[in-house]
């Protein structure tokens, strides 16, 4: 309990990636009342979690992509990293969020 | 939970997917990324917003189940374990306080560093402050009737709901703005006399300042049989402007008709046709002549300045209604029914009204 109550009040000095008035935006809109700062930063910061451990397990999926095998020159390392939609869709796999995305979008003649 | 956002509230819901996808872009980068592809950016700011969402609401209802409005930690904490992955043990007997889920909180802020949102946000959505009406009191009025108590909204101004019908604004009669036009005409045709004195070597003009009235064909065909012969009878019926500008009161060909004729002075766009043709031509004698309608008109009657291109096309224009008065005098020598004179009629009509724009703009 001391460990909770030690926590918040450390939250509240934290600040979250996402901005509170955003919190507090989407947390009004699914009827979440609160008056303490550190329970918003609560959940805040728990989004913050959830999205970042999306993000590195898209980067894993990103480097295995790459071929790390081996990689004996140094430039292979600095090759840009770039979250591309399929890694996301395979990270976001393992969280139980199924994503699937066309491969093409047929609204031109030039299309398909 | 409901698929995001619709309809109305589109426009606010907009900024908060901009200001999470800022976000989200922000934890990318610290957790390595170097870019992010636009697509994955969007899903994944999605993605945050639904969990977001999502623990609000089971927040929301575990509070509500136990009687409560306001949600407090605890209940947070149970709708992170709800939503997050399956604790390996779940113990209800062990405190709330251990929770996995919050001990994996805990140690993700103790280990990452803290990334500040880039920008300042305001709060929003932003509430437009209305204006309240004015209450009785506030206005001083004295509500109608006792029944109506003086701190209720004021009752709406009669004009709101109250239709009068609108006049125009006659500072002056019409007949004194006939006349206010006419010495407008007037100052306007002196002026283009002068020009055209200076164009043409020998300054003979004879114009005289005259309103048409916008009378049937009957009088032109009066008209035609009464005036001076070489002075032609007028055009078509009715509605052609005259423009007719006093000036020395010499060549007094014009002086016939002043006799209840009204003859038929091609429009100011003919006039300006005139002045190009005596200029072009030469024309020495200073010919600036009332002629028949059905002929060349060569009423020199210019703007102070606007040869040139202008007059080129007011030389087109003047050629076209050439060709139409001379439709309209044969058929007029035809002695046709009155209808088509009634069309033409409306043609003229609107033609001298733009002929008496053209004579305000050039006025003013």
């Amino acid at each position: 309990d001391k460990l909770l109550v030690d926590f918040l009040s450390f939250l509240a000095d934290y600040v979250p990636t996402f901005p509170d008035e955003l919190v507090d935006y989407y947390a009004a809109a699914a009827g979440f009342q609160c008056s303490d700062v550190g329970v918003k930063r609560l959940l805040s910061v728990a989004a913050q979690k959830f999205v970042a451990e999306i993000a590195s397990d898209a980067m894993q999926y990103c480097k295995m992509r790459q071929g790390v095998g081996g990689s004996s020159s140094g430039a292979k390392q600095q090759r840009k990293m770039v979250l591309s939609h399929d890694d996301l869709v395979s990270a976001l796999k393992e969280y139980g969020v199924e994503m699937r995305r066309p491969e093409y979008f047929a609204d031109t003649s030039s299309a398909g | 939970m409901g698929g995001g956002s619709s309809g109305g509230s589109s426009s606010r819901d907009e900024f908060g997917r901009i200001v999470a996808k800022m976000a989200v872009a922000q934890i990318c980068e610290s957790v390595g990324f170097h870019s992010i592809q636009a697509s994955a950016m969007e899903t994944l700011a999605d993605v945050a917003i639904r969990y977001l969402r999502d623990l609000a609401r089971a927040a929301h209802f575990y509070s509500n189940l136990a009687a409560r409005i306001e949600s407090n930690a605890f209940d947070l904490i149970m709708a992170m374990e709800d939503v997050g992955p399956a604790p390996p043990a779940a113990d209800p007997s062990r405190p709330i306080a251990r929770s996995s889920a919050l001990r994996e909180v805990m140690r993700f802020v103790e280990y990452s560093e803290e990334i500040p949102f880039a920008r300042p946000l305001p709060r929003f959505p932003v509430a437009k402050k209305r204006l309240a009406a004015p209450s009785f009191a506030q206005l001083g009025e004295a509500p109608p009737g006792s029944h109506i108590p003086s701190w209720l909204p004021a009752l709406p101004d009669p004009h709101t709901y109250r239709h009068t019908p609108v006049w125009p604004d006659r500072k002056r009669e019409p007949a004194a703005n006939r006349l206010e036009q006419a010495r407008q005409r007037r100052k306007a045709e002196s002026s283009l006399v002068a020009l055209h004195s200076r164009l043409s070597s020998t300054a003979s003009m004879v114009f005289k300042d005259r309103e048409k009235e916008n009378s049937g064909s009957e009088e032109n065909g009066s008209g035609s049989g009464s005036g001076n012969a070489f002075l032609a009878p007028p055009l078509a019926a009715g509605a052609k402007e005259l423009m007719v500008v006093q000036f020395g009161g010499f060549k007094d060909g014009g002086g016939g008709e002043n006799a209840g004729v009204v003859p038929q002075v091609p429009s100011i766009v003919e006039a300006f046709a005139s002045v190009v043709e005596s200029a072009s031509n030469g024309n020495g004698d200073g010919g600036l002549e009332i002629q028949d309608g059905g002929g060349g008109n060569e009423n020199g009657l210019a703007l102070a300045g606007s040869k040139g291109v202008f007059a080129k096309r007011i030389l087109a224009a003047s050629k076209q209604q050439q060709q139409q008065q001379q439709q309209l005098l044969k058929r007029q020598r035809s002695s046709v029914a009155n209808a088509e004179d009634d069309k033409d009629e409306r043609k003229k009509r609107a033609e001298q009204i733009i002929t008496q724009g053209m004579d305000t703009m050039a006025a003013s």
